[in-house]
């Protein structure tokens, strides 16, 4: 699939990832592309987009026996944000496969 | 190519796109080689599924641009006006540091010609040589707590100016940048060392101090030593 093509997906993914927990930066590169083919390091400045956005915010948490750990929280407005956008996301795929698949069979 | 090698041309990249905070971006990165690394990946695998170096810089510096707008007029003015008062401020937190500083030398070196009774230009009143002792070192205390305190000082203005300087950017361009924290980042080994540090100074201060009192009390016959020595005269 074309890469800029997933990269307007992943920032939908990281807001729905983060919408249900907080996670790490390396906990969501690994999240990613583990269910999409994109190359580990193109979360990172998709996340700080984000940051820069005001959808994320990052807070640095304590972890026994390492560095500690920048964590990443999604805000009031990441919140209103991926509701939209998923809302605008599932209604276009739903024309978007009835045109391409669906339609076609009747 | 290697860890140190992707970190390079990245750093490198990240630099000719004019990129804000370099650091940090490549320290989310490094943090991934840790974690990549620790799972059993060599360097050169966690390279490979990485990706071009040149072409994350590219994103980076693309959405930079792409939140760049119009100046703002009003806020430009708007920020003259609050520039005005502003730099007054962080001019005299400035300038309070540097006193603080200037203290904590001037203690230092009090402490020393107590402790080897050096008294040039006579500026230390006679007292016995044990009360000079232990308030000289009473002052070499106080001053190890001024120093850190300078420091600390010295950082959390340099990063309030940082933090003011980027907010201040973010208004004429819309956004461009993360704001930055209110809190300068020191190291847990930094922190606590200092801390450590304060704690010895401050103890040892009052321990020297109390006791320097309490001995020259003794010698003088007097709770007020300071007439009985004619320090004051």
């Amino acid at each position: 699939m074309n890469i800029q093509y997933k990269k307007g997906v992943i920032e939908l993914c990281i807001l729905s990832a983060l919408n249900k927990a907080d996670m790490y930066g390396y906990e969501l590169s690994t999240y990613i592309s583990k269910e999409i083919d994109i190359s580990d390091g193109t979360v990172y400045p998709i996340l700080r987009k984000l940051k820069s956005d005001g959808f994320v915010t990052t807070f640095l948490s304590e972890v026994s026996g390492g560095p500690p750990r920048k964590y990443y929280s999604i805000t009031e407005n990441g919140k209103q944000r991926f509701k939209q956008e998923a809302k605008e996301w599932l209604d276009f795929t739903k024309t978007v496969s009835n045109m391409i698949g669906g339609k076609s069979n009747e | 190519m290697n860890k140190q090698e992707f970190m390079q041309v990245l750093k490198k990249e990240l630099e000719q796109n004019n990129v804000a905070d370099i650091d940090e971006i490549l320290s989310d990165f490094a943090e991934h080689f840790e974690y990549k690394l620790e799972e059993g990946k060599t360097e050169e695998d966690v390279v490979r599924k990485i990706g071009n170096p040149v072409d994350i810089a590219k994103d980076y510096s693309l959405q930079a641009k792409s939140n760049k707008s119009d100046k703002n007029p009003v806020a430009i003015i708007g920020l003259i006006f609050l520039d005005l008062f502003t730099f007054p401020i962080f001019l005299s937190m400035w300038l309070s540091t540097l006193v603080l500083g200037v203290f904590g030398v001037a203690l230092i070196s009090l402490g020393i010609m107590m402790i080897l009774t050096l008294n040039i230009y006579e500026i230390i009143p006679s007292m016995p040589y044990i009360t000079s002792l232990l308030l000289g070192i009473s002052m070499l205390g106080l001053s190890i707590s001024t120093f850190i305190g300078t420091f600390y000082t010295f950082r959390y203005v340099g990063q309030w100016q940082k933090a003011y300087g980027r907010w201040h950017k973010n208004l004429l361009h819309k956004n461009i940048y993360p704001s930055l924290s209110m809190h300068p980042k020191f190291s847990k080994r930094l922190s606590s060392t200092l801390k450590l540090a304060n704690m010895l100074g401050i103890v040892s201060f009052v321990a020297t101090f109390t006791i320097g009192y309490i001995v020259s009390a003794i010698l003088a016959n007097s709770f007020e030593f300071w007439h009985v020595w004619e320090w004051f005269i």
